[in-house]
């Protein structure tokens, strides 16, 4: 969608809710200028990198970002209920700049949307990545090491156009190791120091995850994953390239996941497994050395937070 | 328009977390049992001392992250607050809800004497 096509969509909304007699008002209570936002205003602020907010002589101004934080909190709550409070804008941009769609070549339909949203609904587990000499010299020289194992939960609800999206740090534990793993010679060897310098904290970040496909060749979706730490309230942005396999025939395509890479920009940070439910834990204990606790565990925790943001 | 959050609501009627002798809610999210006491120590009001800008507790804290035994020792202390909420309206046991384990103990601390019981998973 283009920053025109988009401007009108914004106030076509505005028009529909107005005729319900629905008031508007901006953060300082006072009645909200719906006009003051133009065309041109959109293009300046989703036009370019959320990183550079300021468009050619399109400076971001309370009266005008308003008019799309009001658009936003009515036309998608559950968005909007997602941001943090500490970087309000960056968060509106990133949610912005993945509808705008800018570079996107390949539009999803919203049957498709729907089709990928219910294919993708499952649990993205990481490959074991264990590193025992990083984790000797972090004993060594008390530096701080990767001590987590992030987990992605993602639950599609019927009829949305987005998806729930959790990230889950799992402490690390040696019981969450399969026993005659490495990985948990390893742990259960370094529990003690790991007890002593790390807490047995779950941290959960929960938000959004919204589509777009990434490329036209392969029409692999990203899920662009806004998403805040449910104690602390701190923004997490990231993004998720999903892998799918098409099964389908001429008539009709199913589509699958394999896998995910989460990505920043152009660099793959790390590679994730699809596990759509518990009954998958033959193929994760071939591929992984995780043990069926942590899988239990996992699975659990999907249920637990389920769609709630 | 929904109803932003409270910017900074807990000041007026409470305690804001941090100070000379550390930060209480800091203190339960690195699990450091000696920081948290030794907070204590000095100002045992910090024990409901809420995060500025969160409104976020100690217990809040520790009950989100899932540390089971700060949570034990946070319910032990004095005075402390299980039904105070944060700038979102969350309190202590909705923070705790992933963790089973914990939503009993904040459970048992306010109801003493009665066994708790998951709703629907076995009869209370």
């Amino acid at each position: 969608m283009g920053h025109r096509a988009y401007h009108s969509h914004i106030f076509e909304s505005f028009r529909a809710w107005q005729a319900e007699k629905i008031e508007f008002q901006n953060a300082k209570g006072r009645t909200l200028i719906i006009d003051a936002l133009s065309k041109d205003d959109i293009y300046g602020f989703l036009g370019k990198k959320e990183l550079a907010p300021l468009g050619p002589k399109r400076k971001i101004e309370v009266t005008k970002f308003s008019v799309l934080d009001a658009f936003f909190q009515k036309k998608y709550p559950t968005l909007a209920s997602s941001f943090a409070v500490e970087t309000p804008i960056v968060e509106l941009t990133s949610i912005f700049q993945s509808f705008f769609a800018k570079e996107v070549d390949a539009p999803i339909s919203p049957r498709e949307r729907f089709e990928i949203l219910k294919s993708i609904d499952g649990v993205y587990i990481p490959k074991t990545r264990i590193s025992v000499a990083e984790l000797r010299k972090a004993m060594k020289s008390s530096e701080p090491a990767e001590r987590t194992i992030p987990v992605f939960l993602v639950n599609s609800k019927l009829g949305q156009n987005h998806c729930v999206i959790h990230k889950v740090e799992f402490p690390f534990l040696s019981k969450y190791m399969r026993v005659d793993s490495s990985e948990y010679e390893v742990m259960a060897r370094l529990q003690p120091w790991l007890d002593r310098h790390a807490p047995e904290e779950t941290k959960i970040y929960s938000g959004i995850g919204i589509l777009s496909p990434s490329d036209y060749v392969s029409r692999s979706p990203t899920l662009a994953c806004v998403m805040r730490d449910r104690v602390i309230y701190r923004p997490c942005l990231t993004t998720l390239a999903i892998n799918r396999v098409d099964h389908g025939g001429i008539d009709e395509t199913i589509w699958a996941t394999n896998g995910a890479y989460e990505q920043s920009g152009d660099d793959v940070w790390r590679y994730y497994f699809f596990c759509r439910d518990a009954n998958n834990y033959a193929k994760i204990n071939k591929n992984f050395g995780y043990s069926a606790d942590f899988l239990n565990d996992i699975f659990e925790m999907k249920n637990t937070l389920g769609s709630e943001v | 328009m929904i109803a932003k959050p409270k910017s900074n609501a807990m000041s007026d009627f409470g305690t804001t977390s941090g100070g000379i002798f550390g930060d209480i809610v800091k203190y339960a999210l690195e699990n450091n049992f000696r920081g948290v006491d030794r907070v204590l120590s000095f100002d045992p009001a910090q024990i409901n001392a809420q995060q500025e800008g969160s409104g976020v507790t100690a217990l809040m804290a520790a009950s989100g992250r899932g540390l089971d035994r700060m949570v034990a020792h946070l319910l032990s202390k004095a005075d402390i607050d299980t039904a105070l909420t944060d700038n979102f309206g969350k309190d202590a046991l909705l923070h705790a809800r992933p963790f089973p384990m914990i939503v009993r103990r904040i459970m048992e601390h306010r109801n003493p004497g009665i066994a708790w019981s998951e709703p629907n998973i076995r009869p209370v």
